[in-house]
């Protein structure tokens, strides 16, 4: 990725056996667009670079990540496409849809993503942005925290994308129409 | 001693009434101020992602139906 830099310190790694220190992610400079091009949010860019450290632990069966934080190096801007957002949140009422106006053109001053994960693969993604949107209340500071819970990497394997209904079914409810 | 004229009376009293409402006045002089808060507007947003076990009973329904495919 242009300009950044990812590393795992200390860089070293027992396969038979349960690590003795904890290794940790350290990102350095990492590009906000090239974040959001992986996470592969459809509407979702931006500007401006993160750095931070994710504390981790391997197991055989999976990962865990403790306290993980990132935040940004400078002002920057973040943009959502409120067009492409998926129905169940376009539809979710004003305060969302609030949400939405307000990050159509964020610039913010503050950016910092936390990240925990259990071995389970339970994770809790939390996003903190304070800035503002020049054409959202006239530019009024605006602070906005998003957290996400879930199996998110196991979301993010699939896809956002919601499991479409099986052709066999759509047809036979097309026959009793 | 001199006598005070009821009309002079009424004039001191005019006075004073007078006196008191402008001093009333002054003390409640209200001042609007048109400031806006220093407190920016928070947003707070909770999604729980649930997938899995939708697209479990999916990929179950769709096993069903090719092991069964009159049942609907």
């Amino acid at each position: 990725m242009a300009g950044s830099h990812a590393g795992i310190a200390p860089a070293e790694i027992a396969l038979n056996a349960l690590l003795d220190r904890e290794p940790a992610l350290n990102i350095d400079q990492l590009s906000v667009s090239e974040l959001f091009k992986i996470a592969g949010v459809a509407g979702l860019s931006g500007e401006g670079a993160i750095s931070g450290t994710a504390p981790i632990t391997l197991f055989p069966n999976g990962i865990i990540v403790d306290h993980a934080q990132f935040a940004a190096d400078a002002p920057g801007v973040l943009r959502y496409d409120a067009q492409q957002a998926p129905a169940a949140l376009s539809t979710a009422g004003s305060s969302v849809g609030m949400a939405l106006q307000a990050l159509s053109d964020f610039h913010y001053k503050e950016l910092i993503v936390t990240l925990d994960r259990k071995l389970t693969g339970d994770a809790e993604l939390g996003l903190h942005i304070s800035g503002s949107n020049p054409s959202f209340y006239n530019g009024y500071p605006v602070e906005f925290n998003l957290n996400l819970s879930g199996k998110l990497d196991e979301v993010l394997r699939k896809g956002l994308a919601g499991y479409r209904l099986p052709s066999i079914i759509e047809e036979r409810l097309n026959e009793l129409q | 001693m001199r006598q005070i004229h009821p009309r002079q009376t009424r004039v001191l009293l005019t006075c004073l009434i007078g006196g008191i409402a402008a001093a009333t006045l002054v003390a409640c002089t209200p001042t609007v101020k048109v400031e806006a808060p220093d407190k920016p507007i928070v947003i707070n947003l909770n999604v729980k992602i649930e997938q899995e076990v939708r697209v479990k009973v999916d990929r179950d329904v769709d096993t069903l139906l090719q092991s069964n495919p009159n049942l609907f």
